[in-house]
Formats: structure tokens, sequence, C-alpha cells
């Protein structure tokens, strides 16, 4: 089997993980800057590289391949529906794990998170992983190319606001996670003063990073964000919808504060304390400082 | 501005009943796919600022109720294409149906909306493959849109920061639930949304060559927890919550 990796740079460790466990007999990855995987070929493009442009360089590459895999980003989740439908392969978005025997078999989460589906496709095929789950596979490739491609620019992109990544948060012990239920910005700083005594990294629903901006979109947990598995999942002033749950399912223990009793982050939680967090956060805050 | 909108309905997944580890599918209620109707409101928005129209187009591959479409017809939607006959969730193939039937019932577009992915299986894969079927520019993750002329801008969100692109139209843009605040149409509306113009188009009539998927098993994908109150009071529920960091090691 002959696989085909296109990714950002920073995620391709991580996406060679699932592909390695195929066994693979030849690989090559298309990426934008040096990566240290163990691939046969690194295709680096050099260049302000847009969606259109990984489209048309992949495409173009996919000849011979069997699988092409790409990270479930949002990018590149546009990047593999495009090739798919341009090359006429079939594809399956979102993969959480992956099997092969004639047939590709791979799982994907549905429904908000509430179910998990097995879909079977015949090779060649086009899959992207939900990376969550995966180590980085670190190694250096046995061979390395630049290319200065040239694209036909559909889209145009005017100004880039990037941010650096602070966190990942799948690989945290302790998550302190607010929800909707804190009133303003100011407040996270009790909020960073309990994760900070409880050595938590903190993190959020889609509301507040996605529309309120009060925290970076690498802290929001769920269906379309980060998918966790800490030791302990503190959830403050969250609803509890399913496509925010399922990004903590694998949480060893989730401790959660609301103040309506009927929450249906009650029903998803181990311990649920029915308080108001502005009350029970302090409080905590207070007996952590006495000891 | 044409404006063609694409709209899935779905189970609702927050009322799916569970059974051991079977999703009792048939019992939940059928809803419009949510960040779908953040594209309807952007459409009728862009309607309502530049004149034209508004046509939703809805691929059946799932549940169907015509009080739901109607819902969301209500929004301010001018009439609505509902293509029937496919039964399985391949986005490429809902796709090719949509590409196929705007082509031959020579429905006109300036601009396709829809939302980011649905709330069933979240692809987001049948806006980048409309584009590529109809060779046209895509915008995916919008979160913020602007019509000038003959040209769209938007800032997409990405998990990385934000890209502030343009394209020239016609453009299909999928939108994230950030964009806007969807109304909800009165009952009466939704009433008279019943009387709009609906074309009905069957499956057969298109020709939907598009690569096969086989989704062999759904299941429940659930935990079990403790689901323990501690609603004994302040005191008692510190006592039990630092108990717990305890043991968990968080703290010593
Ligand atoms: C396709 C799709 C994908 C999505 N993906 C994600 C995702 O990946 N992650 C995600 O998080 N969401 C996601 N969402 C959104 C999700 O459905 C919910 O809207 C969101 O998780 C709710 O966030 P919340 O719990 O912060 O807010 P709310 O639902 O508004 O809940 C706030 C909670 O705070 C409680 N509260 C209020 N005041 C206090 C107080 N003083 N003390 C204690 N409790 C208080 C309230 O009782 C309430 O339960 C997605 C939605 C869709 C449609």
């Amino acid at each position: 089997m002959r696989a085909l990796l296109i990714s950002d740079s920073l995620n391709l460790p991580k996406l060679l993980s699932p592909v390695s466990e195929l066994k693979p007999s030849y690989v090559e990855a298309i990426t934008n800057a040096d990566s240290p995987v163990s691939v046969d070929r690194l295709l680096i493009l050099k260049g302000d590289i847009t969606n259109d442009c990984w489209v048309d360089v992949a495409s173009e590459r996919a000849k011979g391949f069997d699988l092409i895999a790409l990270p479930a980003s949002r990018d590149m989740r546009e990047v593999a529906a495009r090739i798919a439908a341009r090359l006429g392969l079939p594809y399956v978005s979102g993969v959480t794990q992956v099997s092969i025997d004639d047939d590709i078999k791979a799982s994907r989460l549905c429904f908000g998170g509430r179910g998990l589906e097995l879909i079977s496709v015949k090779l060649p095929s086009v899959l992207s992983f939900d990376l969550s789950a995966f180590e980085p596979s670190t190694g250096s490739p046995r061979s390395k190319e630049e290319l200065g491609p040239r694209c036909d620019r559909r889209m145009r992109v005017l100004e880039r606001r990037g941010k650096v990544a602070e966190v990942d948060l799948s690989k945290a012990e302790t998550i302190v996670s607010v929800g909707r239920g804190l009133k303003r910005k100011e407040d996270l700083e009790i909020i960073r003063k309990l994760a900070s005594l409880l050595g938590a990294e903190i993190a959020c629903t889609r509301p507040i990073s996605a529309d309120l901006k009060w925290l970076p979109e690498e802290r929001h947990v769920g269906m379309t964000g980060v998918r966790v598995r800490p030791r302990l999942y503190l959830a403050l002033g969250i609803s509890g919808q399913i496509q925010h749950v399922v990004g903590f399912r694998d949480a060893e223990t989730v401790v959660s504060v609301n103040v309506d009793p009927e929450a249906p982050i009650g029903e998803v939680s181990d311990y649920f304390v029915i308080a108001d967090l502005y009350e029970f956060v302090p409080k905590l805050i207070e007996a952590l400082e006495r000891k | 501005m044409e404006v063609v909108v694409c709209v899935k309905l779905a189970y609702d997944e927050t009322q799916i009943p569970v059974e051991g580890d079977i999703l009792l599918l048939e019992r939940a209620p059928v809803k419009v796919s949510d960040i779908d109707r953040n594209a309807i409101e952007e459409a009728v928005r862009i309607k309502e600022k530049l004149g034209g129209t508004v046509t939703a187009i809805t691929v059946v591959t799932g549940p169907y109720d015509e009080t739901v479409l109607n819902e969301a017809i209500a929004m301010g939607v001018d009439r609505a294409v509902i293509v029937e006959g496919l039964r399985e969730h391949n986005p490429l193939k809902t796709a090719r149906a949509v590409a196929e039937t705007l082509r031959r019932k020579g429905i006109k577009y300036d601009l396709i909306l829809c939302g980011e992915g649905s709330s069933d299986q979240y692809s987001c894969a049948f806006a980048p493959a409309l584009a590529e079927y109809l060779s046209i520019p895509v915008l995916t993750f919008v979160g913020k849109l602007e019509v000038d002329g003959n040209c769209v801008r938007a800032e997409r969100f990405l998990e990385t920061g934000y890209e502030r692109v343009e394209s020239d139209l016609p453009a299909i843009v999928s939108v994230t639930s950030e964009i806007n605040e969807p109304r909800i149409p009165s009952v009466l509306q939704v009433m008279k949304a019943g009387r709009k113009e609906k074309v009905q188009v069957r499956s057969e009539e298109l020709d939907l060559t598009a690569p096969e998927l086989k989704v062999s098993e759904i299941r429940a994908y659930v935990r079990e927890r403790l689901r323990k109150k501690l609603d004994g009071g302040m005191e008692t529920a510190l006592k039990e919550i630092l108990e717990i960091l305890r043991e968990k090691g968080v703290i010593s």
C-alpha cells in the first residue's frame, strides 16, 4: 500500500502515526516546512500556500497512491474533500481509528459525538484523521525535495492574523474548563488562579472562544475543538451539550459545577456540585491556599 | 443577487434515545441542521440588503419532515427545491446531486451558502466538493461575510487564527455558527411558508456518479459516569471535592 500524506508541518508527525499502523510499503508527504518525520520522501512546498495550492499540488501527485491522508483540521478538511471530488475517490472525514483488510475500515464520530460510525471504503481513498488521540511519530525523511508550486488562486488571501498555539490540551493531566456560566472576561482571573493552584490547564466551550473570543481556539474542547483525556476535568458553568461532552469523554473523572440542578452536565459527570461558580470557586481557592 | 442556500434535515442529536449501545434514531425528532440555519439567515440578510431571491435546496438523504422544512423556508426563503431518492450519507454524492439539480433546472446563482458542517456527520465536505463539481471558488469556515459588487470578502475562522480572503462571484461559502444569530419565524410565518413554491426533483433524473461509502454500523458512544449529586451545601461539597482532588493526585 502506498500512502500520500498532505499536512502542514506541525500536524505531520501525528498524522504519520495512524498511517504507519497500516504498514504502508511507501510513504510520501507533502508539507509546508521541514518536519522530523520518517517518510520515504518529503516534499516541502515553498511560498504562500493557499488551500487552492494544496489541492492543485496534491491532486497532481496523488496518482498511483492507495491512501491519501490528511489531518482533520479546518483547512485540511476542505483540501481533502476537494481532492476526493476532483479525483473521484471516496472520502471519510474525522477518522478516529482505521484498519485495513481488503477495504479500509474507518470509525468516526457522528451525531455530535453521541454515536460512533463504522465505514468501509475501497482503496484508493482519501481520509482525514482526528489527530487528538495520536502521538507524534518522529524520525527523519529518507529524501527531501523543495517545490515552488505555481497555483491557480481562486481565493485570494488578503491578511492572516495568526496566533501561535499556546498549548496542546490533549496532553493535559488536569483541566479546568469554563462555559458561559462565566459572566465577564475579567472573571477569567479567578479561573486562572484556580488553575495555577491545581497545576491545571484552562479549557472552554466553543462560545467562549469562538463567539466571545475570551480564550484562543485551541482551548475549546469538543467535537469541533480538541478532545482531551485528563485524569480530572473540572467543568465550571457548562451546560453539557453533546458537542462539548464528547471532547472529555475519555477523562478519568469529571467534576462539574452548575447552578441549574437540571443541567445535562449532571448526567455526564462523576460529581455534580449544584452551586454558583462565583461562590464555589473563591471558596475552593481559599481552601487550597489554606493548605 | 441570486442566493442559493443548501439545507440538510437531520435527526436532533440532543434528543436521540439510547438503549445500551444502540441509538434509537427513529424515535428522535427531525430538525434543520444547526449551522444551516446560520446559512439561511445570512442568505436572507443579503437579499434584504441587495435584493434578489433566495432558493433553498435540500437533498433528502435521511429523515424528512415537511413542517421542519417549512420552518427553514419561513426564515425568508422564496422557493425550495427538494431532491428525493437518495439514501446514504455521502457528502460527495449530495454535492453532485446539488450541482446536477442547479444545472438541469437552470437555477441561477451568484452565491451559494451552506453551514460549515452538518450536525449529524460534520464532514465539512459538501461545500468543497460542490465547488469542485461547479468549478467555482470556495471559502470555508467563514465567520464574517460581505458581498461587494462582483466580489465576496470574508473572514475565515481557523484553529490557528483568522484569514481575510476574497474571491469573485459566483462562489460557494460555508459559514460558521458565529456569523449571525438565526431568526426564529413565527407560527404564522411557518404556516405561510407551506404555500411557497416547492420544486420536487427525483434523484433518478440526475447523473449521480460519485464514489461509494458504506456505513456498516452506528453505535452509541457514551460513557457511564457516577452521576453523584453534591447538593448538601457548600461546605460538604468543598470537602468532597478536596478529597477527590487528593485521590486523583491533583493536590497533595
Ligand atoms: C455542529 C456544532 C458543533 C459544535 N461543537 C462544539 C464544540 O466542539 N465544543 C463546544 O463546547 N460546543 C460546541 N458546539 C456548541 C454546543 O452545542 C453548545 O452550544 C455549547 O457547548 C454550550 O456552551 P456553554 O455550556 O458554555 O453555554 P450554555 O449552554 O449557555 O451553558 C451555560 C451554563 O452555565 C450555567 N451557569 C450560568 N451561570 C452560572 C453560575 N454563576 N455558576 C454556575 N453555573 C452557571 C447555566 O446553568 C448553563 O448550564 C457545537 C455546536 C454545533 C451545532
